[in-house]
Parts: C-alpha cells; structure tokens; sequence
C-alpha cells in the first residue's frame, strides 16, 4: 500500500512537473521576439533562423502570385512582338490573293483541301517561332520572378530577426527544392504545343474555309462572265486569221481565246480588289485578332498552371477541380 | 428533502466524473505537450512519455487482469494447483504491453506532427470517449459483474466515441489540411527524405523510428497526391488518417481507468 502510494504521488509530482515545463517552454517561445527579453537575455548562441513551414508555404505562394502577376502583365507585349510580322504580312497575302496567280493558286488549293497549310506558310510563317520564344521567355521570367520574390522575402524575414543571423539548413533545403521544383513544373513551353500551336493551325484551316467559299463563289460569277467573252473571241480571232488557213484559224482562236480568258481574270480581280481589298484585310485582321486572343487565353491557363503548381490543394478541391 | 439528496448525490457524482476527465487529460496531454515542445531541442524529451506509457498499460493491465481473475475463479477449481500459476497477470500483462507498444508510439507521432486542429479534435474526442465509456460501464454493470462490465464497457465507449469522432476527421484530412503540391511532383525516395529532413538530424534511434513513421505517412500521401483526381482515393487517404482517433480513444480511456483508481489517493 505505501509503495502504491508512493508511487501514485511521484507520478502527479512528475505530471505537474511536466505541466510546469510546459508552461515555462511555451512562455518563452511566446516572449523570445519580446524587445524587454531580447534586451534582458544575452543573444542566442546559434545565428541561424529555421524560418517556420506555414510561414514559408505562404512565401512560396506569395512568390507564386508575384511570378504570375508579372508575367501576365508581359503577355500583351510579348505577344505583340510575336504577331507583328503575321500584321505586317497582312498587305502582302493581299497583294497575293489580288493576283491571277494567286487566284490560281487559291483555287487550286481550295479544290485539292490544302488551302489551311498554304495560308499558314504564307500568313503564318514565323508564328509557331515566335510562340516558342514568347514560352521560353515567359518560362524564363516565371522562374527569374519566383526565384527573386522568395530571396527578397526570406531576406526581409532574416533582417528582421537580427543583424548577423543567418539562414537555417532545413529553410535553405525548402528554399533550394520550391526554385528547382518551379523550374520544372508544368512549362509554358510545353502547353504552347499542346494548345497555341494548334489553335494557329486551326485559325488558318477556319480562315482558308472562309476564303475558299469567297473564292468559289467568284470563280463561279466570273465564269458566266468569261464564257460569253471568250467564245466571242475565239470566234473573232478565228475569223481574223481565216486567211491563213485553218490552223491559222483555230490558233488564232484559242490565242484569242486565252487572251481574254486571262485579262478578264485580270479585270474581274483589278476590280475585286478596288472594291473589296481594304474589306479582306479588315477580315484577315479580325481573324488574326481572334486567333491571338486564343492564344493569349492558352497562355493564360498555361501560367495559371504553374501558379497553381505554387500551391497547397486540399484532396476535396483536387476531385472538386477534375 | 428526498430531492435535495437526490440533487447533492448527481452534482457529487457530476463533480467526480469530471474530476477524473480533468486528471485523465492531463496525464494524456502534458507529457504529449512537453513531447511536442521539448524533441525539436533534444531526445530526452521522449522521457515525458513515460508516465503516459505507464498510465496506458495500468490502465490497460487491471481492467483485463480484474476479467481474466473473473474467468479462472470460475474454470479453476479452489483446491487446485494450478492457481498458483494461472493467475492471470501474464495474459494481462501481455495486453497491457500491447496497448501501449501500439497506442504511445501513434500518440507520440500524431502530437508531433499533428496540426492545432487535429490536436483539438483529437482532445474533444478524449472527452466524449471517456464520457461515453463510463456511461457504458455504467449501464453494462446493471446487467453483468464489474470485471466484465469494466472491460466492455471501455471498449463499448472508447469505440463509439472513435465512431463519432471518426467524421470530422475524415471531413478535415479531406476538406480542410492542405497537401503541399509540390509533392505532385515529385518521386516518392524524394518525397520521403524531403519530409525526414524536416526532423531533427541527430541521428539516434528516436530519429530512426520517427524516420520510420514519416517514411509511411509520406507514402500514403504521395501515392494519394498522384491519384488526387480520383475523389475515393482522398476519401480512403483521409479515412486511414482518422484511424488515429481510435488509438487515441482506447488509450485515453485506459489513461480514465487509471486515475480513476488511482487519482483519488
């Protein structure tokens, strides 16, 4: 009975030693940043500072959102720079496809269902480059403004808590692996190809679909134009030259013949595009727009990736987002 | 004057109920608190959980000890031999070690590394699982003797109480603890040593046994983080991560059950 008893007051003698520990404990950690302690203590013998998790996973958000906000903020202008020769190639393709040649070649490609890739390497042809360049650059700047964002604050964190304190091993570790994890994470060079590159693709496959409706409709209207004026011909030419004889007479005709053929051509396209030019660069424009904004609205998700790659997920939002 | 005895006899035993809860929580929090606060600094820390360890296994050891009597005063004859050496301890014993082989180790490791809201959680379910046993103990010795009674009646409420305490947990491992998403991306040999660097490297056996749990509970989560799409995978994550509340219950009853018989002297 005495060694229970005895046994039972060193146990509560030991739990309220334990409770007084704790409260001691507790009370420093809480009063360590007070100026009075600070100033009554001497300073801590290690002048390292572990920076702690919570903290530091708001940090790495907040580098995050800054990385995301200024590369967005870039967006308009890098793309600008992307799409100004795809602009600046806008009057050219015009001058292409106010030509008979062009008309041919449009014709002829809209009949064998090649006119997408033709337009694309025509009106298109430094695009794809560029949007790699714009990717690579905006990955650059990602990685550049993360990186940057979480030194500057971690420093900020390290000034604060004392002049030659340096930082702790366990944050130096989180620091290292958030940069090279962000380096990594979900590229915008890699969603470019999954999304901007075929939305130009497809920007000119929608954009020759339109023109080749255009250019049917006039072969179409032209062709009841030139059927009159080239038999009209072909039978004045063969009777111009029906002194020489009969093959005199049928190569004068079909002389005859293609001459008005193709200066009709020619006429019907001069006047197409006196009336109609300003109205197709107006329309390619647009469809240049739209395609841009696309790309932009790829662009746009692609970084929202790798701001999101920044963050905490509960398992609730990561089955909510699928 | 009936009725104010009445009265004085429930608020006497309202007040002994929660005695007994306030020393139970005690002796299951300060050396868990003392733990959480002291390890970071230094390995004697896991000294704090020796009376917890202690209280566990009397808390485990007489209740099995006071049924495995019960059971061999009725198998064994009076005048016979074996008596003197089935006396139930070692059966006894063998429970109680169990008990606390497995609940200090998942008790020690949830105070660690378990967030303020886990913690609180997991004290309310302390509460609701001591209440509930003694309740059952209670109702359970109007039918049956006390060894029996004792015994069910902890595990009627210790398992009730894990019951009902399993549901916010699940909901807060699901809805409301974040997974850093950095884990998505990374491999697991990765995953494990970035979250065991976190501990403290004095590499002791302490730090290879906390290696060990922090190398499991990485793995469950990184397989879970890969899968995170898939709503049962966090759900069954979230539900192996609330079995805690079970150890925590069962031992915190065995911790009721030792102050209670020892508490008051």
């Amino acid at each position: 009975m005495k060694r229970g008893g005895l046994f039972i007051r060193s146990f509560w003698v030991a739990i309220l030693l334990m409770a007084a520990l704790v409260i001691g404990l507790s009370v420093m950690a809480m009063m360590r940043d007070h100026p009075i302690v600070a100033r009554i203590l001497p300073p801590p013998a290690p002048v390292t500072h572990e920076i702690p998790e919570t903290r530091l996973g708001q940090m790495i958000h907040d580098a995050g959102e800054a990385a995301y906000a200024a590369q967005t903020s870039r967006l308009d202008g890098l793309l600008e720079a992307a799409f100004a020769p795809v602009y600046a190639g806008i009057p050219a393709y015009a001058d292409f496809h106010y030509s008979v040649l062009g008309e041919y070649s449009e014709l002829g490609a809209a009949a064998l269902g090649q006119m997408g890739e033709g337009m694309e390497t025509r009106l298109f042809p430094q695009l794809g480059a560029g949007l790699e360049r714009v990717a690579a650059d905006l990955d650059q700047g990602f990685v550049a403004t993360f990186r940057d964002h979480l030194e500057g604050q971690i420093s900020d964190e390290l000034a604060a808590s004392g002049a030659k304190v340096t930082l702790g091993e366990m944050t130096q570790h989180i620091q290292q692996d958030a940069v090279s994890r962000i380096a990594v994470t979900a590229p915008v060079a890699v969603a470019i190809t999954l999304t901007a590159q075929p939305a130009v693709k497809a920007a000119a496959a929608l954009m020759a679909k339109k023109m080749a409706t255009k250019i049917a409709g006039k072969a179409a209207a032209k062709g009841a134009v030139k059927a009159t004026g080239v038999g009209g011909g072909a039978a004045s030419g063969a009777a111009i030259c029906s002194p020489g004889g009969p093959i005199a007479s049928v190569l004068c005709g079909a002389g005859a013949a293609a001459v008005i053929w193709f200066g009709t051509d020619a006429a019907i396209v001069n006047i197409d595009e006196y009336f109609n030019r300003d109205e197709f660069e107006a329309d390619l424009r647009m469809m240049i727009d739209e395609n841009r904004a696309e790309v932009k609205q790829g662009l746009l998700a692609a970084l929202n990736a790798r701001r999101e790659a920044t963050e905490d997920f509960t398992f609730r939002e990561a089955a909510g987002a699928d | 004057m009936h009725a104010q005895g009445v009265r004085r006899l429930y608020a006497g035993r309202m007040t002994r109920m929660a005695l007994w809860l306030v020393r139970a929580l005690l002796v299951m929090a300060v050396p868990l608190a003392l733990w959480r606060l002291a390890y970071p600094l230094t390995d004697w820390a896991a000294l704090a959980l020796i009376p917890l360890g202690a209280a566990i296994w009397l808390g485990f050891y007489r209740p099995l000890l006071g049924r495995r009597r019960a059971e061999l005063a009725v198998a064994i004859r009076p005048e016979s031999r074996l008596g003197f050496w089935l006396t139930g301890r070692l059966g006894a014993a063998l429970g109680a070690t169990a008990g606390v082989v497995i609940g200090l180790p998942v008790l020690a490791w949830a105070g660690l590394r378990s967030q303020g809201l886990v913690l609180g959680l997991l004290l309310a379910l302390c509460v609701l699982s001591g209440l509930l046993a003694i309740m059952a103990e209670r109702g359970l010795g109007r039918s049956l003797t006390a060894p029996y009674a004792r015994v069910m009646g902890q595990r009627i409420g210790s398992g009730a109480a894990a019951m009902i305490g399993l549901i916010p947990l699940v909901w807060l491992n699901w809805a409301v603890i974040p997974v850093p998403h950095g884990i998505t991306g990374m491999g697991l040999p990765e995953a494990v040593s970035a979250v065991i660097a976190q501990l403290p490297a004095r590499g002791t056996w302490l730090d290879e046994a906390l290696g060990g749990f922090a190398a499991l509970d990485t793995a469950k989560l990184w397989l879970a983080a890969q899968y995170r799409g898939a709503a049962w995978v966090g759900l069954v994550f979230s539900l192996d991560a609330a079995l805690v509340a079970f150890v925590t219950a069962r031992s915190f009853v065995a911790v009721l059950d030792f102050t209670r018989q020892d508490g008051a002297t």
